[in-house]
């Protein structure tokens, strides 16, 4: 059996089949040896035959508590089942890797992004991103040769305590805890670069780039 | 037997399906057992039961059953023609337990019916036998590497007829075997453990 070749615990199926005297003569076999060695399993089986056996003797459950199960199991389910959905669509659109590249005087190029862009001039963009409750604000200057700064900013009321990390690759480039709310890295050469946001070692969310000079044609 | 098959199949399928009239069949139909089981559970393990834990339980493992699109309940497969009121009651026995062993209050259920050796008699044989110039605390040691010596199915006896304290009659319950059948397996346990404490005390 599948369960004892790993010597896991057998699932409810297996001990209920063994109580009922349902199960073939090896599964018994092989499910006596794996009780035999499995407290856990052994005392599940025994008060569980112990509640069959009392079952005749024992209270009957309260009508109240029934009904309230019902009402509650309804309504708890329907709403969980919405919420839960909810949430999927916002998990994976707070996991969608936000890729595109633009260029030099600003051209975009490839967006697949949940965020607004504004651009200012021909050399900043600025990018605003919203995930888990973070409202990030993402400048980026070319100041140079196949050079930029990129500022990131946060939300008044979240920039304590978050760390921006600058990424390429796996490599990081650069951390900064945010103070006055805001990080400058700077004289960043063009390239693919993620800003990674966290806080106490946890991930908040991230948003992938590339910066590159245009070629006209 | 098969019939109550069917409809539990023909239960299970009208659930997944979103049904939530059949969501509310699993638990009137159901609401009993999981009480009493909930209740069982806790008396076997002599901890204090309130009837707010009783509910709280009791309404947890529905909402268990039901959440994450039914999830749990899909698991179910009716193997071997297992009822789904059997299968509930080991997935309740389960709820329970994890919930005592969450908040701390959990121990192994024998460890607090453990015989004591010294009313193991029949070990001691009629003079002067293995153990009596033993210990208690070794000879109780010794008892207990002599049952992990045994054959799984003559170990699970003893388990549960020396460590869980259990008549014969209940151990013979437990394994679903006959009450004649529970008598030979312990005959042959005590004997296996007796040459086993013999050649140990060589």
């Amino acid at each position: 059996m599948e369960f004892m070749a790993k010597k896991a615990c057998p699932d409810e199926e297996i001990i209920a089949g063994y109580l009922e005297g349902r199960l073939p003569p090896e599964d018994k076999e092989e499910l006596d040896a794996h009780l035999s060695e499995c407290e856990l399993c052994l005392e599940e089986l025994v008060i569980a035959g112990k509640a069959l056996r009392d079952a005749a003797e024992s209270p009957m459950v309260p009508s109240s508590v029934t009904e309230a199960a019902v009402r509650l199991v309804t309504r708890r389910t329907a709403g969980v089942a919405e919420k839960s959905l909810k949430e999927s669509i916002v998990a994976y659109a707070e996991k969608i890797s936000d890729y595109f590249r633009y260029s030099f005087p600003l051209r975009w190029q490839q967006a697949t992004i949940r965020s607004s862009k504004i651009a200012t001039a021909p050399d900043l963009v600025i990018i605003r991103k919203v995930f888990k409750e973070i409202e990030a604000e993402i400048e980026i200057e070319k100041t140079g040769e196949d050079k930029a700064h990129i500022r990131v900013r946060v939300g008044e009321r979240e920039k304590n305590g978050i760390r921006v990390t600058l990424k390429k690759g796996e490599r990081e480039n650069s951390s900064q805890l945010l103070s006055e709310g805001y990080a400058l890295f700077e004289d960043i050469p063009f390239g693919r670069y993620a800003i990674v946001f966290s806080t106490n070692g946890s991930e908040l969310g991230s948003y992938t780039f590339e910066i590159r000079e245009s070629r006209h044609g | 037997m098969r019939p109550a098959f069917g409809e539990d199949r023909q239960l299970i399928s009208k659930c997944l399906s979103g049904d939530r009239g059949a969501w509310e069949t699993v638990v009137r139909r159901f609401s009993n057992l999981v009480y009493q089981t909930v209740r069982t559970t806790f008396l076997a393990k002599q901890i204090p039961l309130s009837r707010q834990d009783l509910e709280d339980l009791h309404n947890t493992v529905f909402l268990g059953l039901f959440e994450q699109g039914c999830a749990k309940l899909k698991l179910y497969q009716g193997r071997n023609g297992c009822t789904l009121a059997s299968w509930i009651r080991i997935v309740t026995v389960r709820i329970v337990l994890n919930h005592l062993r969450k908040k701390g209050v959990d121990g192994p259920l024998w460890e607090k019916k453990k015989a004591p050796v010294e009313e193991l008699s029949w070990l001691r044989g009629d003079d002067q036998g293995p153990l009596a110039l033993m210990e208690s605390a070794e000879q109780e040691k010794l008892v207990h590497e002599g049952m992990e010596s045994l054959a799984p199915r003559d170990r699970l006896f003893m388990k549960l007829h020396v460590d869980q304290g259990l008549a014969v009659e209940e151990v013979a319950e437990a394994l679903q075997i006959s009450v004649q059948n529970a008598y030979v397996v312990k005959h042959r346990a005590v004997e296996r453990l007796k040459s086993y404490l013999v050649s140990r005390g060589k």
